[in-house]
């Protein structure tokens, strides 16, 4: 089924990078789709993808990716990261280290990606790699967080979904 | 300045997941001529295997096979397959022939995962002189689509019978967790048969370009299976004169570990040798299908080969081998294959060796009376080339010449440790240069 967003979330079942499969569960579970009509908005935790991203993000119009982010912001501070501005900061390259931006700007030469994209990244902290398992990001899931995560997105859905109304008519 | 004692220059490098690597290069100083010759080149590497055998320590089999997943985010199915194996050796079982067969269409899945990535994201743009594939994608976007396609086929096989393409769940000591199902393999047919000619005309693409002519000397070292392109079976043999069993293993290798490094280095009988792509070529390019070989045949390439830029070519070689077997294997899947053979519990001495993408990897895992293991010991592929990348380095480097600028250091080294391996590839892809001058 194609509809016109898609919201993913994107990690692996461990650590910090979890941060983005917590917030398609929290989303899944606190009635985020109510907001809108049926078959407009979806949601999907992706596994490491990789460039399996490409197939996930096929068709939508606005895509909303989220992943983990390892920064010196507290735990729990939210990125909101535009293609034009953000998605060219990232220098590494290797295959242990393709990450979501750097797949994201792939997609974008090879054609592959909706017309809109963003990137919300939920800072983690600093910490190890893989954090213990009382880091703050097990807190992620619940609480002002995810609160203000589903603002933010709720915010860019509707945007997104008003400028788009006037192209239907 | 070139009579300074010690010049030290850096290029910082921090690999987010796997680890780091460095290059260090000792240049002598002669006064009288002014003229600087290398000493000697090390390379770096942070290496994580080595830390998964202490926490194996205590483990019960099936464990160990999950555990042993998270060692490579490239190859997890090599460590689990070479674990189960070693593990169902110890426990006196053998896999029926549709089992084996699962088992190797999984390992087809791994290589061609494997080797798609680092042809197209890594190698292939130092060939073609892009920065990178980036670069690369905006000049010939279609050449990189086709080499994801090539890439989602390989993660295909691995979740048809890991579950999941990353840290695959599927395999367990006697077999699989579970089998796919025939409507499944089907649609797996479907999908190789579709990259099947993109990946066929990798071989003349990457036959095609410039390398150097250089050859060096090393012992090709590869599991040999009479009959078969070597996977997860067989003897371990090299060119020159090996031939035993992996339970011989640890007597011919020596791993040792240089000041200031915690990689592991190791010769094969005391020589330097190669494992990977090019080295399983050398030893077994005649168990190549007549398909493939008069592909092969066409490109004027001929293996064995001395000449390590072949490795590039040996990879897309293999890429199109292992789409090939698994189309062969999954259109002729036996009927009514159980999932997995019931193992006893196990004491005493586990071991086994497969072919890995990059090359051989050993297991061996010493069970308690209890089934646990007491302690493990991983030789994978990274630490039995890293010899020869330092040497291949040294002589690059000198035919370099000594006043080569930085950059130009830089460029040749990524590229040859690029050549080898995915793993080292990814730990020095921005290489922390350390040049020292030091005095006669």
């Amino acid at each position: 089924m194609t509809v016109p967003v898609r919201i993913v979330g994107v990690g692996s079942p461990a650590g910090g990078d979890r941060a983005g499969l917590l917030a398609i569960r929290f989303l899944k579970t606190s009635g985020f789709l109510r907001h809108f009509p049926p078959r407009t908005v979806d949601l999907i935790a992706a596994d490491r993808p990789g460039t399996g991203l490409f197939r996930i993000l096929e068709g939508c119009q606005l895509a909303i990716v989220i992943d983990a982010l390892k920064c010196e912001s507290p735990p729990g501070t939210l990125f909101h990261l535009t293609e034009q501005e953000d998605f060219s900061l990232e220098p590494t390259l290797s295959s242990h280290d393709f990450s979501v931006p750097l797949t994201l700007r792939l997609g974008r030469i090879l054609g592959r990606l909706p017309p809109r994209i963003v990137l919300v990244g939920l800072s983690i902290g600093p910490g190890p790699e893989i954090p213990r398992e009382d880091h703050p990001d097990s807190s992620l899931a619940t609480g002002t967080v995810m609160d203000r995560l589903s603002e933010l997105l709720l915010q860019e859905v509707e945007e997104f979904l008003t400028l788009k109304k006037p192209e239907r008519q | 300045m070139d009579n300074d004692p010690v010049e030290t220059k850096r290029i910082p490098i921090i690999a987010r997941v796997e680890g780091k690597g460095s290059l260090e290069i000792t240049y002598r100083n002669d006064p009288q001529s002014l003229r600087k010759t290398i000493d000697q080149v090390r390379l770096r590497i942070f290496e994580p295997p080595r830390l998964f055998e202490k926490i194996l320590e205590g483990r019960e089999p099936q464990e160990v096979i999950d555990i042993v997943a998270r060692i490579c985010g490239i190859c997890p199915a090599a460590y689990q397959v070479t674990a189960a194996k070693a593990l169902e050796s110890a426990a006196g079982i053998s896999l029926s022939p549709g089992l084996q067969t699962f088992r190797r269409i999984l390992t087809c899945g791994e290589w061609i995962e494997s080797h798609s990535l680092h042809f197209h994201l890594l190698a292939a743009p130092d060939f073609l002189g892009y920065a990178d594939v980036l670069e690369w994608a905006k000049h010939d976007p279609e050449a990189v689509e086709a080499g994801f396609r090539i890439h989602a086929v390989g993660n295909g096989l691995l979740t048809l019978l890991g579950g999941r393409s990353v840290h695959p769940v599927g395999v367990r000591v006697g077999g699989f967790h579970r089998l796919p199902s025939r409507e499944a393999c089907q649609r797996m047919v479907e999908q190789i048969r579709e990259v099947l000619p993109l990946a066929t005309a990798l071989i003349p693409w990457a036959a095609g370009f410039d390398v150097p002519r250089t050859t060096r000397s090393f012992t090709s070292v590869s599991l040999r299976d009479p009959g078969h392109y070597p996977m997860n079976e067989g003897r371990i043999a090299s060119d020159r004169g090996l031939d035993i069993p992996p339970d011989q293993f640890e007597h011919h290798i020596r791993e040792f570990q240089v000041p200031d490094s915690t990689a592991f280095y190791s010769l094969m009988d005391g020589e330097i040798a190669l494992v990977g792509p090019l080295a399983r070529l050398n030893l077994n390019s005649r168990w190549l299908p007549p398909d493939l070989l008069d592909i092969v045949e066409k490109t004027g390439v001929t293996f064995p080969s001395a000449n390590l830029w072949h490795g590039f070519l040996a990879r897309a070689i293999e890429i199109r081998y292992a789409l090939g077997e698994a189309l062969r294997l999954l259109s002729e899947l036996p009927q009514d294959v159980l999932p997995f053979v019931p193992a006893p519990p196990a004491t005493g001495v586990a071991i086994a060796a497969t072919e890995a993408p990059r090359g051989l990897l050993w297991h061996r895992y010493d069970l308690g009376e209890d089934g646990r293991v007491e302690k493990a010991r991983i030789i994978p592929p990274t630490s039995q080339n890293q010899s020869l990348i330092e040497e291949d380095l040294q002589q690059s480097l000198l035919e370099a010449g000594p006043g080569a600028p930085e950059e130009e250091i830089l460029r040749r080294s990524e590229r040859i440790v690029r050549n080898y391996d995915p793993c080292i590839s990814c730990a020095t892809h921005f290489l922390k240069l350390t040049r020292k001058e030091t005095p006669p």
